[in-house]
C-alpha cells in the first residue's frame, strides 16, 4: 500500500513538473472564446479570430462553438464557472449581463474602456445604456434596436405616404392608430391588419419609451408597470384588437406569425428588431421599408463580449476583446451581417452601402440615428422571472379576460415583491 | 348469428377509424418534419401550409452533408450508443444476478441505496460530476458520456433483477450440482432466458444514449468530438433558422434509431410489457 502511494505521489509530481515546464517554454497565451452560435453564423466569427491570430504572435486565440440557444449556453456558462474554469472571453446576451455580474462573475471593465478606447469611434450611448450600477462589464458586439416594418405594396395601395425618416418627427400615437385604420380591409380569414399588437413587454417597450415612462424605477428597485402611460397604451392595444378591429387577435397570431402575416401582405405594420431582417428577406415578392417607432423613441438590445472574472489571463483577454471591435474585426462582422447595427461609428458609415439590404438609402441612415434615440430595457438580475410572471398578465390583457389597468396594478404588486 | 358478426365487424371499423386517428395524429409532426426537409426555405411557412411540396429539393440533404461534418457525429453517436449499450447490459445484468440469485449480507440494503439514487435528479449531480470528470482530465473526451452510464444504470440492474428474480431457483440449482460455476450459471443459463429483458434496455438504453443533448454540450468542446444532436443543433442559429436544412439533418439523425427500431420491434413491445407487468 504504501509503495503504491509513493508511486502514485511521485507519478504527480512528476506530471506537475512537466506540465510546469510545458508552460514555461510556450509563450504564447491561450485565449478561450466561448461562443453559442449556429453554422450559419460561424463563417464571421472564425474570420474575426483568424484575423486577431494573425496580427498576434503572443497572443493566440482559440474559438469554441457551442450549438444552442441562450438557455443551453447559460447552463454550460453555469457548470464551468462552478467548476472554477470559465473560459477567458465569451458572448453575453444583454437580458443575462446583470445575473452573471451581480454573482461578480463577469470582470469589470470600466477603468480599460476609459483608458483603451477612443469613444469618438463609437456609439457612446451604446456604452452609457450597458453600464450595471455605473460600470461596464461588456464589450458591445453590436447594437439591434427596434423599428418600425411597414409594407410598402400596402401602404401605395391605400394611397398612404410613407412615414417620415425622422425621429424627431414621427406620428403622435392618434396619428398611428388613424393610419393603422385605413390599412385594415377585407373581412375574415381574408382580413388584412394595420398593426400587430405585440403585448410582450420587451416588444411594446419601443412605444412606452415613446411616452417617457418605464417598468421599473431608475433604482431598479419599484415597478412601475402600472404608470398611467403604460396602462393607457395597454388598453389601445387591447382597442385596437376587440373594438377597432386593427390588429389580429392573440388566436390569429398563433396560427400565423405575425412576420409571416407581415411577408403575405396580410399586416401593414409591424414594431420589431433588425434580426428579423434575414427572415423577413426569404420571401421577395413585396415591398418592405422601416421607419422610427411612433413617439420618437426605441429601444436597443446590446449583446456583449465579457471576460470572466474567473480568468487567469485577463490582460490578454482585454487585448482580444478591444480588437474585436476595430475597424478590421468590425468590418468583417458586417462582411458576414453579423451583430446589427456596427458599435464602430466609422464602419457603420462608411458601410452603410452593404448594411439593412433592400432598404432605401434614406431608411438605412433612420437605423443608425435609431441608436441615439434608443435606450436599454431596466434588466435586473431575475428578469427573466419577472418578465415571467409579467406574461402571465399582458397575456390576459390581449385575451381580453382582464383590463390594462388590473392587470398591471397585480403584476406591480407581484413584481415589486421580487425586486426587494 | 348472421346480425352478430356484423356487429362485430362495425366494431371493428370503429376501432380502426380510431386507431387510424390516433395513428395520424402520431405520425403527423414526423411526417411533417420529412415534408419540411425537402422544401425551399421559403415555402416552410406558406399559408395554406402544403404537405407534399411542388418540388422535392433532395438537394437539401446533400447540402446537411457539405456544410457540416454530419459523418464524423453519426460515427460518434454510433460508438458511444453502442459501446454503452453493450457496456450497460453486461455490468447491469451481473450485478442484477448478484441482487436477485446470491444471498450475501446487506443485499438488500444495498439494493435499497442503489434505488434511491434513481431518485436524485440529474441538476444536483451535474456540477459536482463535472469537477471530479475535470480533474481525471476527461473534459472534452467521451468518457464522462460512457463510464457513468455503463457502471451506475441503476433502472437496468432494477429491470433486470426483477426479471431474474422471476426465473425459478431450480434451473441454477441443477446447474451448481452438475458442477457449474456462479458465472457459467449466469452466463449459459440466465442470460439466455431474459433475452427480450435485454433486449429492452438495450433499446432503451441506445435510443436514450442516442438523443442525449445536456450531457455532451457539458463535456464537450470541440466539433470533431460532437454527438449528432448537437450537430443538428448548430443548423439552428441564435436569432434565426433554416428550417428546411435543420428538418433534414434531423431525418438523418433519426434514420438509424427507426431501422434499429424496425428489426428489434418485436422484443420492444414485449418488453414493454414487461415493464408494465414486472416494473
Amino acid at each position: 500500500m504504501k509503495r503504491l502511494l509513493a508511486f502514485l505521489l511521485a507519478l504527480t509530481m512528476s506530471l506537475g513538473l512537466a506540465a510546469s515546464f510545458a508552460s514555461a517554454d510556450d509563450e504564447v497565451v491561450d485565449i478561450h472564446f466561448l461562443l453559442v452560435a449556429g453554422n450559419d453564423e460561424m463563417p464571421g466569427w472564425q474570420g474575426i479570430v483568424d484575423a486577431f491570430n494573425e496580427d498576434h504572435t503572443d497572443i493566440h486565440v482559440t474559438l469554441e462553438q457551442l450549438p444552442g440557444g441562450w438557455a443551453e449556453y447559460i447552463q454550460k456558462l453555469t457548470t464551468l464557472i462552478a467548476a472554477g474554469s470559465p473560459p477567458d472571453v465569451g458572448r453575453m446576451g444583454v437580458a443575462y449581463m446583470a445575473q452573471f455580474a451581480s454573482k461578480g462573475q463577469l470582470a469589470d471593465l470600466t477603468e480599460l474602456v476609459e483608458q483603451d478606447l477612443d469613444m469618438s469611434n463609437y456609439y457612446e450611448n451604446a456604452f452609457e445604456q450597458i453600464k450595471i450600477d455605473g460600470k461596464i462589464y461588456g464589450i458591445p458586439i453590436g447594437i439591434y434596436t427596434m423599428i418600425m416594418f411597414y409594407n410598402k405594396d400596402m401602404f401605395d395601395a391605400a394611397g398612404i405616404e410613407y412615414p417620415s425618416m425622422n425621429w424627431d418627427s414621427t406620428w403622435t400615437l392618434d396619428e398611428f392608430v388613424e393610419i393603422a385604420k385605413q390599412l385594415t380591409s377585407g373581412e375574415g380569414l381574408e382580413k388584412n391588419y394595420g398593426f400587430y399588437a405585440n403585448f410582450d413587454p420587451e416588444r411594446a417597450v419601443p412605444f412606452i419609451y415613446g411616452m417617457d415612462a418605464d417598468y421599473l424605477t431608475a433604482d431598479h428597485k419599484t415597478s412601475t408597470i402600472n404608470d398611467a402611460a403604460i396602462v393607457s397604451y395597454y388598453n389601445l392595444m387591447q382597442e385596437m384588437i376587440y373594438s377597432l378591429g386593427i390588429a389580429p387577435t392573440a388566436a390569429q397570431a398563433e396560427t400565423m406569425s405575425s412576420t409571416q402575416m407581415f411577408m403575405a401582405g396580410r399586416l401593414a405594420m409591424l414594431g420589431d428588431g433588425q434580426w428579423q431582417m434575414p427572415s423577413l428577406n426569404t420571401e421577395d415578392d413585396y415591398n418592405y421599408g422601416a421607419a422610427p417607432i411612433p413617439g420618437g423613441r426605441t429601444n436597443n438590445f446590446i449583446d456583449q463580449y465579457v471576460i470572466f472574472e474567473g480568468s487567469t489571463k485577463k490582460e490578454a483577454a482585454w487585448e482580444v476583446v478591444k480588437s474585436f471591435i476595430d475597424e478590421k474585426a468590425e468590418n468583417i462582422m458586417v462582411d458576414n451581417s453579423l451583430g446589427g447595427i456596427p458599435i464602430n461609428k466609422n464602419v457603420a458609415q462608411d458601410r452603410i452601402e452593404d448594411l439593412f439590404d433592400p432598404l432605401p438609402m434614406d431608411e438605412k441612415l433612420m437605423m443608425l440615428e435609431s441608436v441615439d434615440y434608443s435606450k436599454s430595457l431596466p434588466f435586473t438580475a431575475n428578469w427573466a422571472e419577472l418578465m415571467d410572471v409579467v406574461n402571465v398578465y399582458t397575456d390576459l390583457i390581449s385575451l381580453n379576460e382582464m383590463s390594462a389597468q388590473e392587470a398591471l396594478d397585480a403584476a406591480a404588486e407581484e413584481m415589486d415583491t421580487m425586486l426587494k | 348469428m348472421h346480425k352478430k358478426i356484423t356487429r362485430t365487424q362495425l366494431l371493428h371499423a370503429v376501432l380502426h377509424l380510431c386507431l387510424i386517428f390516433f395513428a395520424f395524429g402520431t405520425l403527423f409532426p414526423f411526417l411533417w418534419m420529412v415534408s419540411t426537409s425537402l422544401k425551399g426555405n421559403a415555402s416552410v411557412f406558406e399559408y395554406p401550409p402544403v404537405i407534399i411540396p411542388k418540388e422535392f429539393l433532395w438537394s437539401n440533404y446533400a447540402e446537411v452533408f457539405q456544410k457540416q461534418d454530419m459523418l464524423s457525429g453519426l460515427l460518434n453517436s454510433v460508438k458511444i450508443a453502442s459501446i454503452n449499450t453493450v457496456g450497460t447490459l453486461f455490468f447491469a445484468s451481473l450485478a442484477a444476478y448478484a441482487f436477485a440469485k446470491l444471498k450475501f449480507r446487506f443485499s438488500n440494503t444495498l439494493f435499497m441505496i442503489l434505488i434511491a439514487t434513481m431518485m436524485i435528479p440529474g441538476q444536483v449531480t451535474l456540477i459536482p460530476m463535472f469537477i471530479i470528470f475535470k480533474n481525471l482530465g476527461w473534459y472534452d473526451t467521451h468518457m464522462p458520456l460512457m463510464i457513468p452510464s455503463i457502471l451506475c444504470n441503476a433502472y437496468g440492474v432494477f429491470l433486470l433483477r426483477q426479471f431474474f428474480a422471476s426465473i425459478p431457483d431450480a434451473y441454477s440449482d441443477s446447474a451448481h450440482i452438475d458442477g457449474c460455476g456462479r458465472f457459467r450459471i449466469y452466463w449459459s443459463i440466465m442470460l439466455p432466458l431474459c433475452v427480450p429483458a435485454l433486449v429492452t434496455l438495450g433499446l432503451f438504453n441506445f435510443m436514450a444514449n442516442w438523443n442525449n443533448f445536456l450531457t455532451p454540450l457539458i463535456y464537450l468542446n470541440s466539433y470533431s468530438k460532437y454527438t449528432i444532436p448537437l450537430v443538428v443543433m448548430s443548423f439552428k442559429n441564435l436569432y434565426s433558422a433554416n428550417w428546411s436544412l435543420l428538418m433534414a439533418a434531423s431525418c438523418v439523425a433519426l434514420a438509424p434509431v427507426i431501422v434499429l427500431y424496425m428489426f428489434t420491434q418485436r422484443y420492444f413491445i414485449s418488453g414493454i410489457m414487461i415493464g408494465g407487468i414486472k416494473g
